[in-house]
Parts: C-alpha cells; sequence; structure tokens
C-alpha cells in the first residue's frame, strides 16, 4: 500500500465511517484509490499533496443592537420617572458624558461605559432637586405646622437650647436591625447655662475637647448602652452630673498654681512688680494711660497668643513706658 | 549669626543644570557676548560704601552701605569671640571687615542714644528668624557702644557655655555651684581686651574685700583690672572672678561711676532647663547653678541704673525641642519673660531689595561672585529665589559660586 501524504485526518475518519456503515472491509488506501472505486474511474497518481483549501471564513451573526436609551431620551423628560429609586450606575440610562477615575498614561480619564468606579460608587440620580420637591409636596399632607412663636433660630436656641440626635436604620437582610441606631449625641450651648468663670474652667477641664471653642457648644456622644433610650438617659445625667460638679468648689482647688491657670492674670505676676520698679524710679509720673495700657498688651500678649500684632502693640507699650517714643 | 547649614539649597543650586544664568559658563558666555553687542559696555559694579565708619554718625541715609571696620579695632572688640565664624572667615577672604548698615541696628543705636539712665535698665532684644542678621547687628552695636564709651560685659555666643564648655568643675566657694575654669579665663580676657583703654580711664576700685584662697586675697580699693588679671592668671578662681567683677560693676553703675552695657548673643539659653553636664547621679544639671550664668543673670535684672542690655534671642540657643518659633516670648519661657520682662523686642528680617542689591555689589566688587551673570538682572533675581532673601543662605550660595 502506497503511503502518500494528503490524508488529513478528518478524510481518514470519514472513510472509517463510510466503510464501518457499509460494512466494507477496506484496508486504507488513499483518496484517489477511494475516488476511484466510487467513480469506477481510472486511479490518478497524486505525487504532490493538494493545496489547502482555504474554508470560507466563519460569519458572525450581526445581532440587532438597540440603541443605548438615553439617545431615545427627550430632553424635557421626566427624569424621576427614569431613575425613580438608588440605583447602580447604568451608563446607557444616564444622558450625561460623565468620566470618573484615574487616567492611565497618556490617556484620557475613563469615560462611563464599563465604568467599575462610577458603578462602585453611590449617585444620587434618585434625589434631584425637582424630585426630592415632588417628594415633600407629597409629604406636606401628613406634617403638621411648624409651633408658633420659635421661628428665628435665636428663639429656638433659647427655648430649646439641648440638642439631642439620633438615626435609624432599617434594613432588607435578614435582621432589621443596625447596632449603629443606639448612639445618641447631645449638643448643648454653653451660654445656656449659667455658669460663672469657676464653673465654665471647671467644666472646660472636666469635657476637654467634647467642647468646640469656635461655636461654644458641648457636645456629648453616649452608645455604651445597648438601648437608645438608655443612651439618651445617660446623656442628661451626664449633662447634669457635669454641671452639678462645675458649681461646686472643692477644698483642693486653692492649690491652683501659676502653672495651672488657663489664662494670663495680671495681679501679682513679676511684670506687675517690674512695672512697679520702673514709675518708682521714673522722676516724671507716669501717665495712667501708658500703665493701663502696658497691662492691656501683656494680658493680650499671653491670651491671644504671641504674633507680630500682639508683639508690636508690646513694643510700642513699653516704648512709651521707658520713655523712648 | 545661625549655624545651620543648608546642604538642600548645594543639592537643588547643583542640580541646575543648563537653565541657570549663572552655572554653565559656556551659555553665560554666549549671552555676555549677546549684551556686549547690546547694550553698553559692561559696568563696573562696585560695592556700595561709606566712609562714616562711627556708628553713632550713621543714619538712615547710609541705609544698605557698607562701612569698615577697622582691622585693630576689630581684634580688640572681637578677638576672642562676637563675630560669627563664618563671617568672619570670609572677612579673612575678603581683607576686609565690612559690614552692611541696616535698619535693626540704626534703630537700636538711636533708641540708646535716647535712653533714660535713670530708670531701670532698657532691654533691647534683637529677634527673627535663623540666619537673618542677629549677631552682625549686635557686632554693630557693640562696636557703636565702645566707641560711644560704654564699660561693654560682652558674652559672645552664651549657649556654648551650656552646650559646647570646655571644662566644668563643682565650686569650691559655693556647694552646688558649678565653674567654667577654661571659658571663664578666655571672657576675662575677652573683657580686658574691649574694655582696657575704658578700666584705665574709669579707675574703677573694688567696694569689698575678696578672699580667694589663704593667700590670695583682693582688698577693698584695689583697681578691678586687678581683679580680672588674677582671674586670667588662676583658672580656678576665674569664675568667682566674673561673679565679682559683675557685682562691682553693678554697684559702680548704679553710683553713675560708669555705664555699662551688658550685651549678649542667645540670651535665652540662660532660660534653658538643661545643659549638657552629666552629674554623679546622671541627671543633667540646670543650668542655673552655673557661676558664670548666675553672675551675669544679675545684670538682667531691675535693680540697678545707668546700663543698657542689648541681646538676642536665637531658636538655635535654645535646646531642640523648644525651637518652633522664633518670636521672644516663646523661646524665652516663663522664667526668661519674668526676669527681662519689660524689653523691647526689634524685629531682623531677611534682605529687602536695597539690601540685596547692596549685598550683591558687594560680592561682585569683592570678586566673589566672578561670574559675569551675577549682577545682572536675572541673576539677581536668581540668587533672591534661591535664597529668598536670606543673608545666610545667601551667604552658602555664594560660596559654593
Amino acid at each position: 500500500m502506497l503511503k502518500l501524504g494528503g490524508v488529513t485526518p478528518r478524510l481518514y475518519s470519514q472513510v472509517l465511517r463510510l466503510a464501518a456503515s457499509c460494512n466494507i472491509h477496506t484496508t486504507l488506501s488513499t483518496f484517489s484509490e477511494l475516488k476511484a472505486e466510487e467513480n469506477e474511474e481510472f486511479r490518478t497518481l497524486e505525487l504532490r499533496s493538494k493545496k489547502f483549501v482555504r474554508q470560507p471564513a466563519r460569519v458572525m451573526k450581526s445581532h440587532n443592537v438597540v440603541p443605548p436609551r438615553y439617545k431615545r431620551q427627550k430632553v424635557d423628560q421626566d427624569w424621576g420617572n427614569v431613575w425613580p429609586a438608588a440605583r447602580t450606575f447604568h451608563p446607557a440610562s444616564v444622558p450625561l458624558p460623565v468620566r470618573q477615575g484615574y487616567p492611565a498614561s497618556g490617556q484620557v480619564t475613563p469615560d462611563k461605559w464599563g465604568n467599575a468606579e462610577l458603578m462602585k460608587i453611590p449617585n444620587f440620580l434618585h434625589l434631584t432637586p425637582p424630585v426630592i420637591k415632588r417628594q415633600c409636596e407629597a409629604l406636606k399632607k401628613f406634617c403638621t405646622p411648624w409651633p408658633s412663636g420659635i421661628e428665628t433660630a435665636a428663639e429656638q436656641e433659647k427655648y430649646f437650647p439641648v440638642m439631642v440626635s439620633k438615626s435609624t436604620y432599617l434594613h432588607s437582610s435578614p435582621t432589621l436591625r443596625d447596632q449603629k441606631a443606639r448612639i445618641v449625641t447631645l449638643r448643648v450651648s454653653l451660654k445656656s447655662l449659667d455658669l460663672d468663670d469657676h464653673g465654665r474652667d471647671k467644666l472646660l477641664r472636666l469635657v476637654k475637647n467634647r467642647h468646640d471653642p469656635t461655636t461654644d457648644c458641648l457636645t456629648i456622644v453616649a452608645d455604651r448602652c445597648p438601648l437608645s433610650q438608655q443612651n439618651y438617659d445617660y446623656c442628661f445625667y451626664l449633662l447634669t452630673v457635669l454641671y452639678n460638679e462645675s458649681m461646686k468648689t472643692e477644698p483642693w482647688e486653692h492649690e491652683k498654681e501659676v502653672a495651672d491657670r488657663e489664662r494670663y492674670i495680671w495681679e501679682g505676676s513679676p511684670s506687675q512688680a517690674a512695672l512697679q520698679a520702673i514709675i518708682d524710679s521714673n522722676e516724671d509720673s507716669t501717665p495712667e494711660e501708658v500703665i493701663e495700657e502696658y497691662k492691656k498688651v501683656v494680658i493680650d500678649l499671653h491670651n491671644e497668643g504671641e504674633d507680630e500684632p500682639t508683639l508690636s502693640r508690646y513694643r510700642d507699650s513699653v516704648m512709651k513706658l521707658v520713655g523712648l517714643a | 549669626m545661625a549655624r545651620l547649614l543648608s546642604r538642600n539649597i548645594f543639592q537643588s543650586f547643583s542640580d541646575f543644570g543648563g537653565c541657570s544664568a549663572l552655572v554653565r559658563n559656556v551659555a553665560v558666555g554666549r549671552e555676555a557676548r549677546w549684551w556686549s553687542n547690546e547694550a553698553s559696555p559692561a559696568v563696573k559694579v562696585t560695592a556700595p560704601r561709606t566712609s562714616l565708619n562711627q556708628p553713632g554718625l550713621q543714619t538712615e541715609e547710609q541705609l544698605g552701605l557698607w562701612y569698615t571696620l577697622e582691622q585693630d579695632i576689630a581684634k580688640q572688640l572681637f578677638g576672642l569671640g562676637g563675630i560669627p565664624k563664618q563671617f568672619a572667615t570670609q572677612c579673612k577672604t575678603f581683607a576686609e571687615t565690612c559690614l552692611m548698615i541696616r535698619k535693626p541696628a540704626l534703630t537700636t543705636i538711636d533708641y540708646i542714644k535716647k535712653t533714660n539712665l535713670a530708670l531701670p535698665p532698657n532691654k533691647f532684644i534683637l529677634y527673627g528668624r535663623e540666619g537673618v542678621g542677629k549677631s552682625l547687628s549686635l557686632v554693630h552695636i557693640t562696636h557703636f557702644l565702645s566707641q560711644d564709651n560704654w564699660l561693654l560685659v560682652h558674652i559672645p555666643w552664651a549657649p556654648r557655655w551650656r552646650r559646647g564648655f570646655k571644662e566644668i568643675t563643682a565650686s569650691a566657694t559655693v556647694p552646688g555651684r558649678y565653674d567654667h575654669p577654661l571659658d571663664a579665663v578666655i571672657w576675662l580676657q575677652h573683657f580686658k581686651s574691649q574694655n582696657s583703654q575704658l578700666l584705665k580711664t574709669l579707675q574703677l576700685e573694688t567696694s569689698e574685700e575678696y578672699k580667694w584662697s589663704r593667700r590670695e586675697v583682693t582688698e577693698a580699693g584695689a583697681p578691678l583690672i586687678d581683679i580680672v588679671e588674677l582671674g586670667i592668671s588662676r583658672a580656678r578662681f576665674a569664675s568667682d572672678c566674673i561673679m565679682a567683677v559683675t557685682t562691682e560693676l553693678k554697684k559702680h553703675a548704679t553710683h553713675q561711676r560708669c555705664k555699662i552695657a551688658v550685651v549678649a548673643d542667645g540670651i535665652n539659653t540662660f532660660f534653658c532647663l538643661t545643659s549638657r553636664y552629666r552629674l554623679e547621679d546622671l541627671t543633667y544639671l540646670n543650668p542655673e547653678n552655673f557661676t558664670i550664668f548666675q553672675a551675669f543673670m544679675q545684670l538682667f535684672n531691675n535693680n540697678w541704673r545707668n546700663g543698657v542690655v542689648v541681646a538676642s534671642v536665637d531658636s538655635l540657643a535654645n535646646d531642640g525641642a523648644r525651637r518652633e518659633s522664633y518670636l521672644p516670648r516663646y523661646l524665652l519661657r516663663q522664667k526668661g519673660w519674668e526676669t527681662l520682662d519689660p524689653f523691647i523686642p526689634i524685629l531682623v528680617s531677611n534682605y529687602n531689595e536695597l539690601e540685596m542689591q547692596s549685598i550683591v555689589d558687594y560680592y561682585v566688587d569683592r570678586n566673589w561672585l566672578q561670574n559675569p551673570g551675577a549682577s545682572s538682572d536675572t541673576g539677581r533675581r536668581e540668587l533672591a529665589g534661591l535664597s529668598s532673601c536670606n543673608p545666610y543662605t545667601l551667604m552658602n550660595i555664594c560660596n559654593s559660586l
């Protein structure tokens, strides 16, 4: 049997199948022999392998793609109907050419198509101002009118100085609850508490960084109890205790030293003694206003902090004092 | 004068490469040729000098000009300290000691002239950032004070006694006090060299007897210079001699026999809490226990007359933990404030435009900046930008050019 090249495996299997189905015992023969057997022609001898017959390219089925939704949206559409609830970002529905993310080198910022970063972050497309307005309008019928007499912020502060806030959470998971709902925050302005100097100083030392000097507000956060009601009671308990302790004066408080003072006090300070020495050695009497100015300037230098303005005021005052100005 | 080395500036300057008008010689050569074609032939840049070498006669019209401190006066006044080391080497290179006349020094001199000596001593405290010119302003003021016949009690750089002392021994006379034998000798020599002429004319005498040892006694009524010379010859007693000298000078000044000027560079070091000296129990000694510190601190009080205190507060004079700000109240701490209040703080700031012009002209005149691009407008702006008009930084930059 001549063994020639050109017999492809496919052909081989076809032959065998054919042979098997026909129940004919065949020895392996070449393609030409097979053809000859079929057609009963003179067998052609093919010395060279047949050229590779190029199969036609696989034609991809073109699907009818629907254009993205935003192309069909009208300009004056009601956006609240397009995006009624919180939803992961969907680029085809949003008519905005949004870009998000750090660009690869030499590239522009990635666009919205398949942008994982845009999809990960929360978007507020369901809460555009017109939608919010609509929701507020819908809620209005369930509201009672705002009580009279507390329209302005000053009146609110006067009648309701304490502000308590807490958050509630609702989950649609196997548990409805959220642990964070137990946190209660109490906020009160120190102006509403009638504290004298000593009381205020003592309270500030007790609360430390819970007091905000810019707004003069004390903020107490309680989360140590499991229920928010318990935390609420605890907040008010703390406020009561703080106030009462600040009003009291303990017997050991008289041991407060110069280094413990929260602000500079002129009376009894070495600066006062030095000033006195200068006044005494001055043959012409030092004017009252120069002394008062010096006192004020030294107090400011310490209480307000040292910087160029306070320092230059100090300089001018000392020059007047020693007669150089 | 600040001691910090701004290595970063060196680094950035050497990285400048071709864009600098000063570094690339080739580029500058081309530019120089272009300038000489375009502009008028190069004008020789000279330092703006003044012949008024007496600080007492200098006025605001001489601001920004350079005056010469004669070699012999410089040696007499600052031979043993006072002029910052780097500036001293620069002066040696230039073969002259010239100082720029700047506002803070002139203001202080003006105030000193107008001081009411019947009041407790006026305290002028120079403050400013590092490298801004406080020490050199003090040099200028010290020159004025010595010309104006003030007896100088000059402390060149106080932190050297707290941090870089040569030797510390326990005091033989007072338990709990500590002496600086060698440093005290150097200071007494410095005091003698500065005030020798004045001490001869004033003929100050001791008011009480000082017994140094079984054999060495200084009687009451002896000339003050004797104590100084004893201290110089006997290092063991030098610190106590300083104590005696300062006490005597205070009494003399109060009785109007002389006027005393205390000049201290880095006065805030007197009020630091630790020194570098370790005791037997391994704690660091508080510098208030140093004899010489106590000696000079009594001159910072208010209980004497006929004197003036001119000092500088420097953040580098403090220990490393207390260097955040350059403002005097912060650097002096509670104790320093209580001692020195009321004082007159005088700000020393970076060079302004006039002074920048002046310093670059001076360097070009002294052939320190030899690159023709240095005196050009671009070069000047580049120097101003690199140093941000800080005198010390500018000096360091120009050193490498």
